[in-house]
Order: C-alpha cells, then structure tokens, then sequence
C-alpha cells in the first residue's frame, strides 16, 4: 500500500521532546543516594549545575552534526579520522549507547526485584522489558516517534504524582543555605550521569529532523530545563523530607521519600508501587530510542537499508550482561564504569571531532 | 554473516524474535509464576510487639518459655520476645448483633535477630507472614533499656516490604498484652492503636506528629533525639498519654502529660486543644480555652556569646467551657482580655517547665542543635564540639500572644 | 409303493429360467450403461452444438447474433437453458418479429408494455418496416435508458440485471432496455446506530438509493460516483463516492487501483471488500469505518475520507479512518461541547476498563494486596477465604461466563429477550456468589468490563478490546504489575504502528505537529473554532466554516 504521508521528517520540537524523553529513567533511582553523600543538602545546587553541564556535551553533539546535515555519526567518522581511529570512535559511541540500555534495563528491574515482587527472577523481568523494547525498535521511525510522544506523558504524571512529598517538606532540613563544602557539590556533579544519559542518541537522530524556525539547539535546551527544573525541585523536595543523612543511607532514595507519604484518610497505600509503574514507561521510551540509535547508527555506518537487520543482533550481549550485573557490588563497578565512558566520550571525543572539524573546515572548504 | 542477514526479510526476522518470546511466555507460564499469592494465603500481621525475654521468663511460674515460643539457637542469647498479631479472617457471612468474635489472634517468639524469629514463627503460621499492612509496632521499656532502640528496629528498616508510616509505642509494661488486646469496637488491635494516634492532633497529652518508623530512622540517621509516644495498659484498658523521650538511642525518661502538652505548644503541631485556666475570682473553677489554630516559630539567635532561642506563639481559639459558679459577663472585653492573658501565661509556663525539663534530662527534642547549625553556620563550627555542655544552659525567651475568636453558642 | 418323492434344494432359475438373477442384474447393467452411454452422447452433442455455435463468435463470447430472429432466439434460448424465470415474448412490429426476453421477478413489465411494445405494436402499421437500429432508438421506444449491446455476454448479464432484451427480425444488433424493478426493504430506521437527535434514514440494500441518500445531503457536483463491478461471477456493483477538490491527491487512485485489482469470486458483503482495504489482516482493530448511516457517511466525505458503497449491503464503508473516529458517535454533534468532551472523555476511560481492569484486579489481589488501603484488603481476603480458586482461574472462569452471555444474547429470539436478563443476573450476579464460586467483588469488575465494551460507539471497535483482555490478563497473573504495564506499553506500539493508506492508526493523538486537529479528537469544540479540516488526511482545501 503506498504510504501517502504528507511529511517524512520531524519538526524541531518534536527532536526537543525526543531528546528529553531519553534523559529521565529509572537510573536516577540508585545514583541519587550517591551524590548526595557529597553534595548534601545542596542537591539542588548541584543538580543545577549538572544540567548545564550536560547541556553544555549536548549542545556541541548537535553544532558537530549541524556540520554535517542529513548524515549521522556514522557516516562523517570514517572522513574525519580515517577508517580505523573513525572505527574505535563508532565502537565507543555504540558501546556508550548499549550501556546505557543496559543500565535502564538494570535500574528498573531492580526496583521491580525489590519492590512489586518478591522471589521472581530478575532475568526474566530483564528478558520481558528488552523483548518489548526490541518489539517497539523494530517499527519504522514514524512509529517509535509516535510511541516516544504518547509515553513521554507519563513524564509531567510522575513527576505530579512525585509532589506529593510535599506534603513532609520541612524547610529545616534544608539549612543552611550557604553552602560550605563547594568541593562536595561539585563531586557530586558528575554522577549526575546517570540523570542525563540518553542524549547521545542525538548524533543519529538529527538528520531525521527538519530545519524548522527555532533552531535544534533552543528545542533541545527547553527539553533540558525542563528535565533540570524538574530534577532541581525534586531534590529540594527530597531533602526537605527526608534529610540528606537519611538519603545517603538508603539505597533508591526517590522511592523511600514515596514510601513516607501518608495521605489523609489513607485510601491509596503503597505510593510507590505506582511511582515505579510511572517510572517504566519514561524508562522504556529512553531504551527505545538508544536502541533505535544503535541501530540506525550501525545501519548508516555499514551502509545496509534497513536499520531491523541490527536489533537481533545485540539482544542476546544485552540481556547477558543486564543478568551478570546481580550483585551490588558489580552494579557499583558498572555504573562508574558506564559514567566514565559517557564522559570520555562526551567531554573528550566530541570536542576534539568539532575541533578537528574546525580545522577541516577553515582549510578545506568542502568536507 | 551480517550480508546474509542483509538479504534476509525484516518480516522474517520479526518472526524469529516473536517465536522466540512466545517460548519464553510459555516457559514462564508452565513453571509457575514466582509471587502470585492470593490474598487470603496471607496472614496479615497488624502488630509486632517486643518484649525483654528474660521479663517474660521470669513471670511465668514455670521459668521456662514454653517450647513453643522458643528455638534452638547456636550462638547469642535470647533477649527479645517478638509476638506478632495476626488477623482472623472471618470464614462466615456475618449477620448482625451477636457476640463479637475475636478479630486476631497471637504468636510469640523469642531469639535475638527479629529476621530469625520471624521465619521460626513461620512453625506457628498456616500462612505466610505479610508484613505490608503492619500498622504499629509496641515495644517495652524493658526491651528498650537492654541495648537500645536501633537493634530492635533495623529489621523493621531494613526489609522493603515494611511501611514507613508504621506508628511506634513504648510501652512500660509487658507488650504482648496490648497485642493480645480486642478492642471492643470490633476492628483489629492494629487499626484500634492507628485511631488511637491518629487523635494526635486533637489530644494535646499525645505527641504523634513525628513518631512513625519513618520520622525516628531519620532522626537516628541525623544524630538526632527524638520521642516515641508512650502507651499504658492497665485492667485490660490500655491508654495513650505523654512520651518516652530518647536521646542518642538511649531510653532517658518520661514526659508526663503536662511536659508532653509543653512539646506540643513549642512544636504548634496540635490542630485543637484545650487548655484549662483558673477562674479570677474562684481559682478552684475553670474556664476552658479551646485552641484551634496555633502558629509556633522558633528560632536560634547568637549575639556574641550568648546562644538563646526564642519562641513566637500565637493562637487563636474559643472560648470552651465555663465552669465557674460567678456568670462573667462576655461582653466584657476586660474580662475576655484577662482570659487572654491568664491562657498566654499559663502556656508560657507550661513550656518553660517543659524547656527546662528537658535540660535537665539532656535531651533536645525540638532538634535546636539542627536549628543553630542552619541559621548560624559559621557559628555552629565553633561550637559543635562543645555543644553538650552548651545545651543545658541555653535559656528560652517565650511570648505568647492569646486570641479569643468566639465565645460559643451560649453565653 | 410309488417311489417316495425326492426334495432336492437347487436355485429358482434352475426350474424357472427366466427368473434367474444373475441375467437380471446382467440385464440392469447392461441397461445402466445404455443410460450412461445416452447421457455422454448428450453431453457431446451440447457441446458440438456450443462449439458449433462459437464457430462464428469471437474469442469470450458464446455465439455471434445474426440477423434471423428465430436463430438469435435459438442462441439466446441456448446460453439461459434450464433458467425457466426467463419469458420470451414475440410481437410484431411492423412487417417484421420482434422478440422481448426479460427476467420475470426483475423486470417491471408495466413499463415494458409500455415502453416497448406498445410503441412497437401500436404505432407502427403492419407494413412497415426498418432501416436500421437507431430509427427504433431514436424515434420509436420511449424507455428511458436503450443501448445497444454488442457483445452476448453482456447481454445476457443484461437480462439477468433485469435490463431486457429486444430482438427485431432482420436487425443484427440487440437493444437493452433498462426497466428493472425489483423488491427491496423501505428506507428504515438504522437497526444498530441510532441516535437520540438526528435523522433516522439509513441505508438499505438498493445502491441506486443508498447513492440517492448521499447525493441529497449534498448538492456539491464535487462528489464524484464511481461505479465498479467487483466478483467474477457475482458483477456485484461497488460505487466509490468522494469528493474531489477536498481528498489527498492520489488517494482516490490509489483507492480505484486496489479495486479493481480484486480477484475475487463473489461478492455477497461489504465485508468482502473491507479486507482487501486493510493492509495488515491479523490485525483485530477495524481499519475502516462502517455505518449505516448517510449522515456519517457525507460528514465523512466532508473530510476527506473515501466512501464505498456496495450492492445488496446496507452499510457503507469509510476510510481512512483512525482510532478517534471509532469512539465519536452522531450524539456528539448534536449535543453540546461541553457536556460531549466530557462523555468523549469516559469513552476513552470506558476502553481502557474494557481491556485492563481484570488484570488490575488479578494482579493486585495476587501480587500486591499491600497497594490496598488496609480496611479494603482485610475485606477483600475475608470475601476470598470462601472461594477456592485462585485469582487467576476465577477471572478466567467469569470471563468465559460473560463471554458465552454475549454470544446467547446476540442470537436470542426476541420473545426471550426478556428472560435474558434475569437468566443473566441471578446466573451471574447471585447465584455464582452464593455458591461460593466467585467472590462478589470479582462479579463487579466482571460486569463493568462488559458494559465498557458495550459503550463502545462501534462495535467491531469494541470486539477488538474484547480481543486483547485475555492476553493483558495472562500477563497480569504471570508478573503482575510489571506485566500489565509492559502489556499497555505493547498495546500503545502495536496500535502506533498500524497505518492505512499511510495515515496513523492513531491520527492526531498526542502528536504535536498535528496540535491544531486536536480540536476534534479528545474533546470537541465548539464549531466556531472547527474551522479547518484534519490536517492529517491532507485535505486540498483546508478551509471550511463551522463543524
């Protein structure tokens, strides 16, 4: 049947939410105990300053593919750094998008594990989630934009329903107010990886956008206020009620803080059953699209037709390593691992191609 | 490979992947599904109530726990005694009127780590325990005095199928007693002792603002002191009134009623309370103040060396009763501004004694340590070292301010 | 002593040769085949007569009309043997025999006499004769519709139209008159889609009046009626209505080319047509919209939609459609906005009861009765103490129950329509309960899910849902929670990846290019501000005024 869509690419604010939606997941649970052990109660400074960090790794993502319109990461590697320095760099890029599967996959099954049961296996909550996720990243790009746009409501349900920690806020807990430990919040940044993973995908997806009246990057940087705003209000509130001491002890903070909500007249308990029912689809969306990027990536660098082909591909090295990571001490070691690699590659590696492009550029006009 | 995969039929693919997850459904569904448990194969445990063992021993005429509430156990002593109160579920339809029948029944246990007896009480139990409806937790004096309330709670803590709002009571009696308790209501124990706490807000000789499982692991986290509601039984009654006062995990002591009312009015968490003053001419006869808005501010000031704190009160309220034989008359404003006055200084010197009180005990119950350290920071570097030496000395400047709003129905 | 006589036992053909049975059935064989022999040479002979026939014919036809009237009747009389519902009728038309064949139960012979041989007897005297064909088309028959048909099968589809056929002596070529009347049902109410405010008229199974309901709602030369005949055998006629400057360039094309790439023997249904429209046929939502109605049908149109209408069927079918269209109903346009947003907005909640509340109840009664306020769970567990199944198998059991209600009820005679309500409610409401089989509880998730699916505006619409409650409950009761929200996140793929003629199954749901077609989809405003057409179905014209 012919396919008489009028359009075929997206609109500036639809690559906006696409890259919002893939920022927060389910991560943010097991990496909030850990920063505040640094930051405190100055989380929300820290938190704030984090966003425009990462903005600051996103933003040069989406100058260094202005500079290449209609082609993805895969395709320029190979002409800026030659084929195999341009092979480990694809190799680093995809490898930073799998661990970002991964670790979602392991976040959430992991609060599942805890929380909503009690002997079931985490490999077959894993096995479960990444068959749905493969099932929606085989659909065509139109589709998953469409998945993206519904379940990315789920988004302003959470963080609504999130607000109801208000209800235990103490202005208290929050003082001081002047912070005294500048060295604790700014440790404490980059664990704000795990809070803002998932905008790596915007190295594929920007030529599957069209040139609109705003440009990507204000699309892009109104996603991540929002995510920010979000973020820094959620920390105020979970400080606020919870104490940062007694966040630092506990491991998924977010849903201890759900835990110690009480409504008035008591008719719905276990608020944070429901948290983590809000937290699965924003999660999944974020899996979807790395794993789309992965795909299309490898796609348009080996030059196949269709992006399907990959998708089987990496499933089984997904869900082997997701099962491996059972212990909390071999999450520990794949979470700083993973971070070190999101910000190799986002601090180190596009820096040095924009500057090389730059270079490229100001001798070579064609490129 | 990869060329052959090329050449391949996405749809061809997508089939694979399908037959596959449709294997691994069938898996799943012919092994069984790991946690579905109906909801009537679960015991639903309403109270867990922590006695001293060695009390419990030593009441029973025989000085030997029955077998049954006991296990071989390799090493450490049995210190605690942990009964649990579990819900009946009634079988058949109930028609109305009748004798109440017994809605929970009781399983004791003794041992040391709360985790082990609970799995031994599992012998007791057709069903599994199922800790997510606990809704208070009664722990003795006597319990608490042997190594601290932290030992005793961390299992409560620590396992995630606990609640965070589970309320606290210490008790200084024996605590099986008030889990064996069948509330004349005919609700389970557990739900009569939430009820119980729950009047907080109206019952000014209650303090529960700040004392569920969630409140007290925040203050230990923080180093801080707190108070967990006291509740008494006697004659097969039980009551609820004043507050164990810990500091540090320690038991230190009690606050009556009167200190506890003291709490309240520097806390303002109460949403009504009354407050009787004497009658002016006969101070045998009272007038009732009822207060139903209370706004409380208090603050930490450091002038040079000098710490002091000072407390803002304000309320607004009814008259409530007046049981003076001499009718006043209420359109008198001297007369309603003397009540004014005689309540302010009636709360003034409530809390006073209540400050001075807790000086006197050491414990710092309004977290003024936290205060100082978020208002001065600077400061609270200087002094953290010394502030046990500190606190018993720093003085409170209290000013009430009165309100009367209405005069009730009948003059 | 005479010798005493000897009984010998033998056969009867023995002392009776005539009555041997052996000879009989020799001699019934022989006559069988004599029989079969006879009925071969029939059948040859037909042939080679038909051969005979074709000699002269081209290639597809069975014969070739001469100009003798008594061969052509001999040839016609040949193709329709055996059809005894076809009448000849010889006349004289002037000098010269005329012959009428038409089909008894369709022809309206009033018309015939008058039109036809009346024009022929009457006026012409007995000498007269032709010149040549158009003298008696153009001057002599007063019928409103005349062709002149020159291939045989078309003419014999003709007469089995109900389009007769005249024959004159001398002339070659033959006439077919149209005067087709027929039975059909009066225009009546719409048996499942009728509304509190709005006209009543629906379709019936005539396509000459179901296109003449469309063309007087509309008097717009713009809506073009294409009309199709579709099945080999069946040439049943299939009209394509849309209208021209409005619909997406290429659709109408697109829509012509896969009809008429049909193979497919007969077509009784409009539901025969519908699945060759959808593209992915396991798929359980309905892609294209059917009603009874021409009011929908026209709003339809209006938007850019393509209409089809098929012969001997009552309902018309409108694509492409997308999941909004399925949950609007006429009452929505002719209530107020504000009070028709709200009720759009119970639809939409009605479909979600209809798929997951019983796996919302398996998997917290099961898996998480600590999400239940403690009063609520006490009760739940005391009611379930008496019942022995598990919740799994209890949802299961009621659902099977309820499914097998649906079906009874569908089919019942109207006279125990009334008795089907009582049977329901004691069968499932009190009397499972009370034999301690179910517990109430589970009763009224059970008969809400079923009224959702009731509410559903459309009713394949609401099948669909029905479709997908067992998996989602299957689900539920393997992981629970986890497994019915993994269930929603499928569900809203799978419909996001559903598409017809490249439209979005889901149309303009939360897809925020499209924000400005939001006005008619959740909720509908009022028409002042309806002032564009759905932007989706990309409309030539996007301008309209009011709803």
């Amino acid at each position: 049947m012919a396919n008489l869509e009028a359009k075929v690419k997206m609109s500036p604010w639809q690559l906006g939410i696409v890259a919002t939606s893939g920022l927060l997941t389910a991560r943010l649970l097991p990496a909030t105990s850990h920063f505040i052990s640094y930051a405190e109660q100055f989380a929300w400074l820290s938190s704030t300053l984090a966003g425009l960090f990462f903005y600051l790794a996103a933003y040069l993502m989406i100058r260094l593919g202005e500079q290449f319109p209609n082609e993805t990461i895969g395709e320029y590697i190979p002409r800026l750094l030659g084929n195999k320095a341009g092979a480990a760099v694809f190799l680093v890029f995809i490898t930073v998008l799998l661990v970002n599967i991964i670790n979602c996959a392991i976040a959430i099954t992991t609060l599942s594990t805890i929380f909503l049961f009690d002997r079931t296996p985490q490999a077959v909550l894993i096995i479960v989630l990444l068959i749905a996720v493969v099932y929606c990243a085989m659909q065509e790009w139109g589709t998953i934009l469409r998945v993206i746009q519904m379940l990315v409501l789920a988004l302003p349900l959470l963080y609504i329903f999130y607000s109801l920690v208000w209800l235990n806020f103490e202005p208290l807990n929050l003082l001081p107010l002047w912070p005294d430990n500048f060295i604790g919040i700014l440790q404490g940044i980059p664990y704000h990886t795990d809070y803002y993973a998932g905008y790596e995908s915007l190295l594929v997806l920007l030529p599957l956008a069209s040139r609109g009246k705003v440009s990507f990057a204000r699309t892009v940087g109104w996603g991540f206020l929002v995510i920010t705003a979000i973020y820094v209000v959620g920390a105020v509130v979970l400080v606020g009620s919870i104490t940062a001491k007694t966040i630092a002890n506990v491991p998924q903070a977010v849903i201890y803080g759900m835990k110690s909500i009480e409504l008035p007249g008591t008719f719905i308990e276990r608020l944070e059953n429901y948290m983590i029912m809000f937290f699965m689809p924003v999660t999944y969306i974020s899996m979807v699209l790395s794993y789309f990027a992965v795909a299309e990536g490898c796609r348009k660098y080996l030059k196949y037709n269709d992006h399907r082909t990959f998708i089987p591909v990496f499933l089984p090295l997904l869900f082997f390593v997701s099962s491996f990571m059972d212990t909390p001490y071999r999450r520990e070691m794949f979470r700083d691992f993973s971070m070190f690699l999101a910000l190799f590659f986002s601090f180190v590696i596009i820096p040095i191609l924009l500057y090389l492009v730059g270079r490229k550029k100001g001798s070579n006009q064609q490129c | 490979m990869l060329s052959r995969m090329n050449k391949r039929n996405p749809a061809h693919i997508g089939w694979r992947i399908s037959v596959a997850g449709i294997a691994i459904w069938a898996c799943m569904l012919t092994t069984g599904c790991w946690d579905a448990k109906e909801t009537q194969d679960r015991n639903f445990v309403l109270i867990a109530a922590i006695d001293d063992a060695d009390i419990v021993k030593k009441s029973e005429d025989e000085k030997q726990i029955a077998r049954t509430q006991t296990f071989v156990q390799k090493q450490g002593t049995k210190e605690y005694m942990l009964s649990l109160q579990i819900l009946k579920l009634a079988k058949t339809e109930s028609k109305g009127g009748g004798v109440q029948a017994e809605k929970t029944f009781v399983i004791s246990d003794t041992g040391k780590p709360m985790f082990e007896m609970v799995r031994d009480m599992l012998g007791q139990s057709s069903k599994s325990l199922y800790f997510e409806h606990l809704t208070a937790i009664v722990i003795s004096e006597a319990a608490v005095k042997k190594k601290g309330l932290r030992p005793i709670l961390d299992f409560f803590r620590r396992d995630p199928e606990m609640r965070w709002r589970t309320k606290l009571f210490i008790t200084p009696g024996e605590a099986k007693a008030i889990a064996q308790y069948n509330p004349p209501t005919g609700e389970p124990g557990g739900t009569y002792l939430n009820g119980l706490i729950r009047n907080h807000k109206k019952n000014i000789h209650v303090g529960g603002a700040k004392t569920d499982v969630g409140y007290i692991t925040q203050a230990i986290d923080n180093g801080a002191d707190y108070a967990i509601p006291r509740l008494d039984y006697i004659d097969n009654v039980p009551k609820l009134g004043g507050m164990a006062l810990f500091k540090h995990d320690t038991l230190i002591g009690y606050a009556d009623e009167y200190i506890t009312r003291g709490f309240k009015f520097l806390y303002g968490t109460e949403k009504s309370a009354v407050i009787p003053i004497k009658c002016p001419e006969h101070p045998e006869q009272e007038i009732v103040y009822e207060l139903f808005q209370h706004d409380t501010k208090l603050s930490p000031h450091i002038e040079g060396d000098t710490i002091y704190f000072t407390l803002d009160i304000t309320m607004q309220g009814n008259i409530g009763e007046i049981t003076c034989t001499v009718q006043h008359d209420m359109h008198d404003a001297l007369f309603l501004h003397s009540v004014e006055q005689a309540v302010a200084q009636e709360v003034e010197q409530n809390v006073r004694d209540c400050w001075e009180f807790q000086q006197r005990l050491g414990v710092d119950i309004p977290n003024a340590k936290a205060r100082v350290k978020g208002y001065h920071p600077f400061e609270w570097k200087k002094i953290k070292d010394r502030w046990e030496d500190i606190y018993p000395t720093i003085p409170l400047a209290i000013s009430v301010n009165v309100n009367i709003r209405g005069r009730g129905e009948h003059d | 002593m005479d010798k005493p006589q000897q009984i010998r036992l033998n056969k009867l053909s023995a002392s009776h040769p005539g009555c041997s049975l052996a000879k009989t059935s020799q001699t019934l064989a022989a006559l069988q085949k004599q029989v079969k022999l006879s009925k071969d040479i029939e059948t040859a002979i037909r042939s080679t007569a038909k051969k005979m026939r074709t000699v002269a014919a081209p290639p597809g036809q069975p014969f070739l009309f001469t100009n003798n009237i008594d061969i052509n009747e001999r040839l016609v009389r040949s193709a329709l043997i055996r059809c005894d519902d076809i009448k000849y009728r010889r006349f004289g038309a002037g000098k010269a025999k005329a012959l009428l064949v038409y089909l008894g139960g369709l022809t309206d012979t009033n018309k015939l006499e008058k039109t036809v041989i009346e024009c022929l007897t009457g006026r012409l005297e007995s000498y007269e004769s032709f010149g040549d064909v158009n003298e008696i088309t153009n001057l002599l028959i007063t019928a409103a519709e005349v062709t002149v048909v020159a291939k045989p099968t078309e003419v014999i589809t003709n007469i089995i139209r109900g389009m007769p056929l005249l024959l004159i002596d001398g002339i070659s070529d033959a006439l077919s008159i149209d005067a087709a009347k027929y039975e059909k049902r009066q225009i009546s109410k719409a048996e499942n889609e009728d509304v509190a405010r709005g006209p009543h008229d629906a379709f019936n199974e005539t396509l000459s009046d179901n296109i003449a309901l469309v063309r007087r709602r509309t008097k717009d030369p713009d809506l073009k009626v294409e009309i199709f005949e579709i099945g080999s055998r069946t040439q049943t006629a299939v009209a394509l209505l849309y209208v021209d400057d409005i619909i997406k360039s290429g659709l109408a094309d697109e829509v012509r080319n896969q009809l008429l790439s049909i193979q497919i023997d007969k077509v009784i249904l409009s539901a025969n047509i519908e699945e060759f429209l959808s593209n992915r046929v396991w798929n359980p939502f309905p892609q294209v919209l059917t009603t009874e109605r021409p009011d929908k049908t026209v709003a339809g149109l209006y938007e850019g939609r393509i209409g089809i209408l098929v012969d001997n069927s009552p309902t018309a079918l409108i694509f492409p459609v997308s999941l909004q269209d399925f949950m609007q109903s006429v009452d929505d346009y002719t209530q107020r906005p504000a009070v028709v947003s709200l009720i759009r907005f119970t639809r939409y909640l009605a479909a979600f009861t209809a798929v997951f509340l019983p796996a919302l109840y398996v998997s917290v009664v099961s898996y998480h009765p600590g999400m239940l306020p403690s009063g609520l769970a006490f009760s739940i567990a005391e009611l379930r103490a008496r019942t022995p199944f598990p919740a799994l198998l209890e949802a299961f059991l009621m659902e099977g129950l309820l499914e097998i209600f649906q079906e009874a009820i569908v089919r019942l005679p109207q006279k125990l329509a009334a008795a089907a309500g009582v049977v329901g409610a004691l069968v499932i409401g009190t009397t499972v309960v009370e034999a301690a089989l179910v517990n109430a509880l589970l009763v009224v998730v059970v008969a809400l899910t079923g009224l959702a699916v009731f509410s559903m505006p459309s009713y394949t619409f609401g099948m669909a849902l029905r479709f997908f409650r067992v998996p989602v409950l299957i689900a539920a009761a393997t992981l629970g929670l986890y497994g019915v929200i993994i269930s929603i996140i499928l569900m809203i793929v799978f419909l996001c990846s559903l598409r017809t003629y490249g439209e979005f199954y889901l149309g303009d749901i939360f897809d925020i290019t499209l924000i400005e077609d939001w006005k008619d989809g959740l909720v509908r405003l009022p028409a002042k501000f309806l002032t564009s057409r759905p932007k989706r179905l990309g409309p030539k014209d996007r301008t309209r005024i009011g709803g």
